[in-house]
């Protein structure tokens, strides 16, 4: 994964970022992210980041992002040091290759806004069209890419809009730019649950159609499964298993890959959950801890667990971060 | 035994802003009844009225929302009783011990200033009626016990706890009287799904325990699957389609049921799924007749012009032209 070659598309490095709490002389750290690598090839591909909240995965999308630096580590996109950039324009010049969406499109727009000016200001500002008129053929093709028509936005308020289409134009705002990387960050939690099909497919066509990898961060496993090819679990700062989606989700190897799994609810009557499961107590603890962070709920936990982290090791065309496949 | 019904409950919202009167018709003609000893699902998208309909059910009723229609009964051990007739402290007589109430984001309710434990008795006191008299820690640690809760959460403040664990707590909380009917709102939504499987187990095991009757309110079929006994499936403000959960999953007849159900994802599942075309009507200007016509692929002239009523015998009731002529014979 740390392959230093030409053609990848962003490169995590030993990516950390560490949160103090409390006051700096007696505030304990927390770390979100801990030592991560991680890589995109060129090949158009949907990498899902999923595990549950406080993991630390919308951590590592912002720093991905640029919104926040990282402690230490580095983070290569196309060869180049993002955490690096100084120059505005060398800043511009990376938001147009990487573009965001965020979960919730509510908070997105600007009330007193009418959304199709965040069209128009993306194009603008980003020296896609020199002028309105120009830019309005380039809306109408991002807006048609996703499903709407210039007449349903033109002249409307947010609050006039349902949360799928806000959802939708939002995601045409962020193509305008014509992206290489789109973050999504929980994209669909926020969506209606029928429409979230159709926001789900949005970025299936995005990649088949316009060559745009996406990386999306969410807890729903089913959508993961359904568009994803990649999938990397994270648990309390660290990636515990990542690899192909069918591998990861049809085999799980980590035990908490296979917790997630077993808690996910199946929208089908016939297999409802039998067993009950053991939820952690006091979750913040759980960052500071030696060893390996998921060794309290974990069913096959061993002594040499609790003492030491556990190595990435490449199993089964997938890495794994448990002692348990130690040979 | 039914434990809570509704008959054709009307509830709008009525504003006036600069003269101009404008109603939201968010419950219109909700039928509706809950057995004994049952899980009832509901389930709707975003903005359908299903809060709403929670909330004139247990009676919080604000302007500018007004019950305009219908009636509630509940059938508490003693008597019927009409939540819209009673005096405000026989209602809260009756809140808690017969029927208590999970809002939306539960988790935000506990007091951040004090001990969990000091919640609890505060409940039990401002409700005891003779019910619970010597030493509420007792009756409290118990409660906590039979719910798998660890018994230092009530001596932790709310910050102390985690987002899960603040959900169950006030889960507890609600069920610490042991009321007959528990109406919860989104229970499990915000929540991992590690965390979500541990408030679904906790609410199984309360109905287990307890052997007393749920409502449950939110958009996550999943959740629905395998937890509720039976599913109303709400859209602008009515009811569409009623039926026993596995009916509702494997037999859905409403067309918009059969959208909601054929595009659920599952794992290990990769073939192409779509959602229902076109977007949910606003509740302040629904489409005449059946608010699904304008994405409806079965669409005929009658529902454009009249509105379906909600028939059907036995296990599934269902509100749609296209059984009209079998719900006749």
């Amino acid at each position: 994964m740390t392959m230093n070659q030409n053609g990848e598309l962003l490169r995590i490095e030993n990516l950390s970022k560490i949160y103090t709490i409390g006051g700096r002389l007696f505030g304990s750290k927390l770390a979100a992210v801990n030592h991560e690598n991680l890589g995109m090839g060129t090949i158009p591909e949907i990498l899902t980041i999923a595990g549950e909240s406080g993991c630390g995965k919308t951590t590592l999308a912002r720093m991905i992002l640029g919104l926040i630096s990282p402690t230490f580590g580095a983070i290569y996109y196309k060869d180049k040091d993002v955490t690096k950039i100084a120059r505005r324009k060398d800043r511009m010049a990376f938001m147009k290759q990487v573009q965001t969406i965020s979960q919730n499109p509510f908070e997105n727009f600007n009330p007193f806004k009418k959304v199709e000016s965040y069209l128009y200001e993306t194009a603008l500002n980003f020296n896609i069209s020199p002028n309105k008129k120009e830019a309005s053929f380039v809306i109408d093709d991002a807006l048609k890419s996703v499903g709407l028509s210039v007449s349903e936005i033109v002249n409307r308020y947010p609050s006039e809009l349902s949360g799928g289409q806000l959802q939708r134009v939002a995601i045409a705002r962020s193509i305008i730019t014509k992206p290489a990387l789109l973050v999504a960050d929980e994209p669909v939690s926020m969506v209606d649950a029928s429409l979230k099909m159709s926001i789900v497919n949005l970025f299936k066509d995005l990649k088949e159609k316009r060559n745009i990898s996406v990386i999306y961060i969410t807890h729903d496993l089913a959508t993961a499964y359904y568009i994803s090819d990649r999938i990397a679990i994270m648990y309390r700062g660290s990636i515990v298993e990542v690899g192909h989606v069918e591998k990861v989700l049809g085999i799980p190897m980590h035990p908490y890959t296979q917790l997630l799994i077993e808690s996910l609810p199946q929208a089908d009557v016939d297999a409802k959950w039998k067993s009950e499961i053991k939820l952690s107590a006091m979750e913040v603890k759980e960052y500071s801890k030696l060893g390996c962070k998921f060794a309290d709920r974990c069913p096959h936990a061993m002594e040499i667990c609790r003492a030491k982290e556990p190595e990435k090791l490449l199993i089964d065309d997938r890495t794994v971060m448990c002692h348990l496949y130690k040979k | 035994m039914e434990v809570l019904t509704s008959k054709d409950l009307k509830a709008y919202y009525h504003t006036m802003l600069f003269g101009v009167k404008r109603t939201v018709k968010a419950v219109d003609g909700v039928t509706l009844s809950v057995n004994e000893n049952e899980i009832l699902g509901i389930a709707g998208e975003s903005g359908c009225g299903k809060s709403t309909l929670l909330k004139v059910l247990v009676g919080l009723v604000k302007p500018p929302l007004n019950v305009v229609g219908g009636e509630i009964i509940y059938r508490t051990a003693e008597r019927e009783v009409n939540p819209y007739s009673i005096s405000k402290d026989a209602l809260d007589k009756i809140r808690w011990k017969f029927v208590s109430y999970v809002p939306q984001g539960s988790m935000h309710v506990l007091n951040p200033t004090r001990k969990i434990i000091h919640t609890f008795t505060d409940v039990i006191n401002a409700h005891k009626n003779g019910v619970i008299t010597s030493n509420p820690r007792v009756v409290i640690e118990r409660h906590i016990n039979s719910l798998g809760l660890p018994l230092e959460v009530l001596n932790s403040y709310p910050h102390q706890l985690s987002g899960g664990m603040k959900q169950r707590v006030s889960i507890a909380l609600v069920t610490v009287l042991k009321p007959n009917l528990i109406i919860a709102d989104e229970p499990t939504t915000a929540l991992d799904v590690v965390v979500q499987r541990g408030v679904i187990q906790l609410l199984r095991r309360v109905q287990q325990e307890f052997r007393n009757s749920m409502i449950i309110v939110t958009h996550d079929m999943a959740v629905h699957a395998n937890l509720t006994d039976r599913i109303a499936i709400m859209y602008v403000g009515k009811i569409v389609e009623t039926g026993r959960t596995e009916n509702i999953f494997k037999h859905p007849l409403h067309p918009y049921t059969r959208f909601l159900i054929a595009s659920l994802p599952k794992l290990g599942d990769k073939t192409q799924k779509s959602s229902a075309p076109g977007y949910p009507p606003s509740l302040a200007n629904p489409p005449s007749g059946c608010a699904f016509h304008p994405r409806c692929p079965h669409v005929m002239d009658i529902c454009k012009s009249h509105n379906p009523e909600l028939l059907g015998t036995g296990g599934q009731q269902v509100a749609c032209f296209l059984y009209r002529e079998v719900q006749k014979i």
